[in-house]
């Protein structure tokens, strides 16, 4: 029976999508498409979290804070008003160097916080959400001056609530184009996840790699083999940043208008929830699980509301019924968790004893 | 000779209590030099301040001098310990217990792809993994040990894991010195040699050892020279020519050890406990068939190579195992695992896993010796009518847990201290002292002498005789030391692979012993 227990989650996600996907009554081209951009969009993110869970920090929710470096990044390159492909890459450099600065602050704190990493990277996450939103919010038009009024709300102070980058969504169309269901796509940002996904395993097959397994599995018996733990958890949290923010900007770019205040937030329970669903744990997450995660979880995502409109006609009950989910999912992930630490312990037990 | 480490007038204190002072010590290139001494006497704390242990550091560091090959060093982190060529083998474990051997052995050491060094640097270069794994296999076969190296550390023996947790440190190709604490704590006396051979293999190559051992007979086989330490001071040193037994157990305690012996008491009792075909499960393991009369009064050991089953009996009556079949006590049928009911039959068990299981380790000692007592001594509790709602009656508490502590020959700052800055040695005393305080009428005690030096352990031995004779109190002690069962015990049980392989007297001769506890039995014998 243990053999199976990794497979309980996604078993669980396929049979509810299987369920979601008959009372939707919609076309499999449709949720191809669907899940192409979700695809796109929400992939990194997932790879984002790998790494902390690997150093044993569980779910890194803090991943907010790279997104957050995305989007400064991203409202800066535009208020510069530079033409698509030069935007995009002034963001993604951008972004890269302020999530390594944005990683490093993150990391030296959960080191303070050894052992509730999670719920202290939840409130690092809310805190760097509102100093970000006081800062475009009553920062620019009186202490910034930006390049471009036009991005200043009508009143002068404050950045508008929505910024158009239509420029980036269509840059990659086009180049490499591939048909998924109804949706014409490009292989381009196909090739970007597989590279990152690769870069995630490569890391952790490399030293530091081998470093977070030993600092992951025991800080202290990590410690007492020379190995500098602080360190080590703070490089994976930089990791973790740097590819959310990239995340972030495929996740804008895919989607081509910037929510100044807004477009940060939650992406962390749901890509925390798409992962577990995937069948990862707090200690124990790979690519696999993000790649079966983010198909399974966002198929869900997709049917649900058309299932709650057919069903109850009724879309928003398929609205709470996401959220639900993705809240359900972490909490059952927790709890079975928890469960196989026991069983784990008692294991140990055991073979000490033989 | 030259010296491949001094160390001089080396004085460490924990909160003004000194744990080491002025301790000087010279270790030549290639020896084994023994480092003896009673539990809380600074073995451990020498060790790790050599080892640049964080806790060193934190609580204030050390004072002295320190010279590794004429350079006079600081030594402030592990890293940098290990650059040295200080090398520890730990005596609880720090192995990696998800990754496999190789990993284990070749951590912070890892081979990697030379290109991949040269494009992503050091820190992120991939690991070679075949490479490690012919190193850590290289390393294995040095010490005479065969087993393949991708196999992971929590599949593998306990004894496995001793000799694993040694081809680390001797991987380093850079070692220097490799101190050992308490290795041969685990193993049985087959590893044993093996071990104390490529102990001796290791020194040849040039590599200086400091060994650190309870059993005399060891440490006087192999090391070179021996220091003895009492209470953090250096009393005498020792080298092969002077080597006597007596004499360094005399230095290490102060006073002269009287071994324990049971006066043997009358046979002939009813049964207390009755295990009648019992089936245990745990993990992937099974007993099955189990049968074992426990007499009222008695002192029953239960002793046989590791994993055969020791344990069962207490850790299976106490649900820790899953127990299924007829148990009766006191003639009365019970539910193995009915702890709350089990208890209320005035039956006990201090596991030998004290750390995870027996003891609170954040609380002070006051605490563990009384802790889930209140029943038993209503006079703990100012208020007893009130039972768990009442507050403690501290003034009471306190000059017993003073009275215990000093009964125990506990060291200890005082009664407040937490448990986990003990040594292993007094943490277990703690463990006796609550059974003292519980009171039971059948105490399961496991492995209760195990990593303690000799004068402790026949304080413990005298203690638990006491509770024996002058409470009635029933005991079953699981333990691999032969030795001390034969002076103590009325009955003692061999397990051999998971089965009451014979129930001996203590006053057989030791070859009938051995040989049971292999498996195999004296033809003569039988006949008797």
């Amino acid at each position: 029976m243990n053999k199976y227990r990794s497979y309980y989650v996604p078993f669980f996600f396929i049979i509810l999508s299987i369920v979601g996907i008959i009372a939707a009554n919609v076309s499999m081209d449709f949720i191809l498409g669907q899940l192409y951009s979700r695809f796109v969009r929400n992939t990194i993110f997932l790879l984002a979290l790998i790494i902390p869970i690997l150093s044993g920090m569980g779910i890194n929710f803090a991943i907010t804070i790279g997104a957050i470096a995305a989007q400064i990044a991203m409202v800066v390159a535009i208020d510069m008003g530079l033409p698509g492909g030069r935007a995009l890459l002034l963001a993604t450099i951008m972004s890269i160097g302020l999530a390594i600065v944005f990683g490093n602050i993150v990391g030296f704190l959960l080191n303070k916080a050894k052992g509730k990493e999670m719920i202290a990277s939840i409130v690092i996450g809310f805190l760097g959400t509102n100093l970000y939103q006081l800062i475009f919010m009553v920062g620019y038009g009186t202490v910034i001056t930006p390049f471009n009024e036009d991005t200043l709300l009508t009143r002068g102070i404050g950045v508008k609530s929505m910024l158009d980058c239509m420029h980036f969504k269509t840059l990659f169309a086009g180049v490499m184009p591939i048909k998924i269901g109804n949706t014409e796509g490009s292989l381009v940002p196909i090739i970007i996840v597989l590279i990152l996904a690769s870069m995630v395993y490569l890391t952790s097959r490399s030293r530091v790699g081998y470093h977070m397994k030993a600092v992951g599995e025991d800080l202290e018996i990590a410690e007492k083999l020379g190995i500098d733990v602080d360190k080590t958890r703070r490089i994976s949290i930089v990791i973790s940043t740097v590819l959310a923010a990239l995340a972030h900007l495929m996740f804008v770019q895919d989607l081509g208008v910037i929510n100044v205040y807004s477009g940060h937030l939650n992406l962390d329970v749901f890509s925390a929830a798409a992962l577990l669903a995937g069948g990862a744990t707090f200690k124990k997450a790979t690519i696999k699980n993000a790649f079966v995660g983010i198909i399974l979880f966002h198929t869900l995502f997709i049917v649900s509301p058309l299932a709650g409109q057919n069903l109850f006609k009724n879309p928003a009950l398929g609205e709470y019924f996401r959220s639900f989910i993705a809240y359900g999912t972490i909490i059952f992930a927790l709890m079975m968790n928890l469960k196989y630490e026991k069983v784990r312990r008692t294991l140990v037990k055991a073979d000490v004893e033989t | 000779m030259e010296y491949v480490l001094k160390v001089e007038n080396l004085t460490k204190k924990f909160e003004g209590n000194y744990a080491l002072k002025d301790v000087n010590l010279a270790l030549k290139k290639g020896e084994i030099h023994g480092l003896v001494g009673a539990n809380g006497s600074g073995k451990s704390t020498f060790m790790h301040i050599l080892f640049g242990s964080n806790y060193i550091k934190d609580t204030g560091g050390y004072l002295g001098r320190i010279t590794i090959e004429e350079e006079n060093i600081d030594i402030n982190s592990t890293a940098q310990a290990l650059e040295k060529g200080i090398g520890l083998v730990h005596q609880e474990f720090a192995l990696l217990g998800n990754l496999d051997i190789s990993s284990n052995i070749k951590i912070n050491r890892e081979n990697i792809y030379p290109l991949s060094e040269k494009v992503l640097g050091q820190e992120f270069g991939i690991v070679d993994k075949k490479k490690n794994k012919e190193d850590a296999t290289a390393v294995l076969s040095k010490m005479g040990v065969n087993i393949d190296p991708s196999i992971t550390v929590n599949d593998v023996s306990i004894n496995m894991k001793q000799f694993i947790e040694i081809a680390r440190e001797i991987d380093n190709t850079n070692l220097k010195i490799l101190m050992l604490d308490e290795p041969t704590a685990s193993l049985n006396q087959e590893d044993t040699k093996i071990l104390l051979k490529s102990l001796k293999a290791i020194a040849e190559t040039g590599v200086s050892v400091i060994f650190v051992s309870h059993r005399l007979e060891e440490v006087t086989k192999i090391c070179d020279r021996v220091t003895v330490l009492r209470d953090g001071e250096v009393i005498s040193h020792y080298s092969k020519e002077e080597f006597e037994i007596n004499k360094i157990a005399l230095d290490m305690v102060g006073i002269q050890v009287v071994p324990t012996k049971r006066k043997r008491k009358v046979q002939n009792r009813d049964n207390i406990i009755s295990f009648q075909d019992v089936e245990v499960t745990h993990g992937n393991k099974v007993y099955k068939k189990i049968s074992l009369d426990i007499k009222r009064g008695e002192v029953l050991g239960i002793t046989g190579l590791a994993g055969y089953g020791q344990e069962i009996f207490g850790y299976g009556l106490m649900g820790l195992y899953n127990m299924k079949g007829n148990v009766f006590i006191n003639e009365e049928r019970v539910m193995p695992g009915n702890i709350s009911l089990i208890s209320k039959k005035g039956i006990y068990m201090l596991p030998d896993e004290r750390k995870e299981m027996g003891l609170l380790l954040g609380k002070p000692i006051w605490e563990n010796m009384v802790f889930g007592s209140y029943e038993q001594q209503k006079e703990f509790l100012k208020h007893p009518k009130l039972k768990g709602l009442s507050f403690l009656n501290h003034k009471v508490i306190n000059s017993y847990s003073n009275r215990l502590v000093e009964d125990l020959n506990i060291k200890v700052r005082d009664i407040y201290q937490p448990v986990k800055e003990l040594s292993g040695g007094n943490q277990q005393k703690v463990c006796i002292g609550r059974a003292l305080t519980m009171n039971p009428e059948v105490l399961f005690v496991g492995e209760p002498t195990r990593g303690i030096d000799i004068y402790s352990k026949e304080i413990i031995l005298d203690m638990l005789l006491k509770m024996n004779e002058e409470k009635g109190m029933t005991i079953v002690i699981s333990s691999g030391e032969v030795g001390e069962l034969k002076r103590i015990c009325d009955r003692i049980v061999i397990m051999y692979e998971g089965e009451v392989f014979d129930i001996l007297e203590p006053d057989v001769d030791d070859k009938v012993f051995s040989l049971a506890i292999s498996g195999r039995r004296v033809e003569s014998y039988e006949e008797n």
